[in-house]
């Protein structure tokens, strides 16, 4: 739901991205409802081909390697897939141990600052703050 | 979150949630790119069908009739698809008078106040500065 550039990217980086996020998912070995509905926005947002969606649904049974994934992605694309790896890793509430040592590896990969991923999960706390503030409101308003 | 609870509607009603964010993506007329990025990306988050995506793609040249869609949502969810709205309204930069035209018939046709309109607009907005506040730190 983020309005982003992601959509701007050529498309074989868009699929680059979404392969990463697939990676992802299984990280920890377990894909939780929130996890999957955060993939699956984030894959509608890269606004891929049907073709490209089917072929990275199957990408979440069998995962890439990581180091195919980041090979393709630019340096933007590369950001935001950080950024979406980070959102997707919170998406159930807390990011393992697993999970932190890929993220730093993506981040390491792209040659980023040292605490990139503290502050995007930073970043991802105020934003879910957000969300959760819209959700609060709706109750109160009940 | 919002798209949790959207989530947890029966798929009758995802589905009539995102035939409602459609007609409010078409409402200016003409639909940009970011309003279809987020219009894909709520049907993601809600986990529709591909079918149902593809049928949802076609309406947004031909836009249902928003208020049947909305009459088919439990009541109790309404200010969420208000909000929600009120998202896909502004996604790509700026509210039209259109879309604000017809969020306030939303608003009349779920009988809300317009109070709660003004609430989605503050809340659209803090969530836009949220996302604008990671770009102004990596500029």
């Amino acid at each position: 739901m983020l309005p982003d550039t992601l959509h701007k990217l050529p498309q074989e980086e868009r699929f680059a991205y979404a392969k990463v996020l697939a990676f992802m998912t299984r990280v920890d070995d377990e894909l939780t409802v929130d996890e999957m509905a955060m993939f699956e926005q984030r894959l509608g947002t890269a606004l891929l081909s049907p073709n490209q969606r089917k072929s990275i649904r199957s990408a979440l049974k069998v995962p890439p390697p990581l180091e195919e994934c980041l090979q393709e992605l630019g340096p933007e694309a590369g950001r935001l897939a950080l950024r979406d790896s980070v959102l997707m890793a919170a998406a159930d509430g807390n990011v393992d141990e697993d999970e932190l040592e890929a993220l730093r590896s993506i981040a390491d990969h792209l040659g980023l600052a040292e605490d990139a991923v503290d502050r995007l999960l930073k970043w991802t706390e105020e934003g879910y703050a957000w969300m959760n503030e819209g959700y609060a409101l709706l109750n109160d308003l009940a | 979150m919002l798209l949790s609870t959207a989530l947890d509607l029966p798929v009758e009603q995802r589905h009539a949630l995102l035939e409602v964010l459609v007609a409010v993506a078409a409402a200016d007329g003409a639909i940009v790119a970011e309003e279809a990025a987020c219009v894909e990306s709520i049907m993601g988050a809600v986990m529709l069908h591909p079918e149902a995506r593809a049928g949802l793609r076609n309406q947004l040249t031909d836009p249902p009739l928003w208020s049947a869609s909305l009459a088919e949502i439990d009541p109790k969810h309404a200010r969420t698809v208000l909000y929600l709205a009120a998202y896909v309204a502004a996604v790509d930069g700026e509210y039209d008078e259109a879309e604000v035209r017809l969020l306030r018939q939303m608003c009349e046709a779920l009988d809300v106040k317009k109070k709660v309109l003004k609430d989605a607009f503050a809340w659209v907005e803090s969530g836009l500065n949220w996302m604008a506040s990671l770009h102004d730190e990596t500029a």
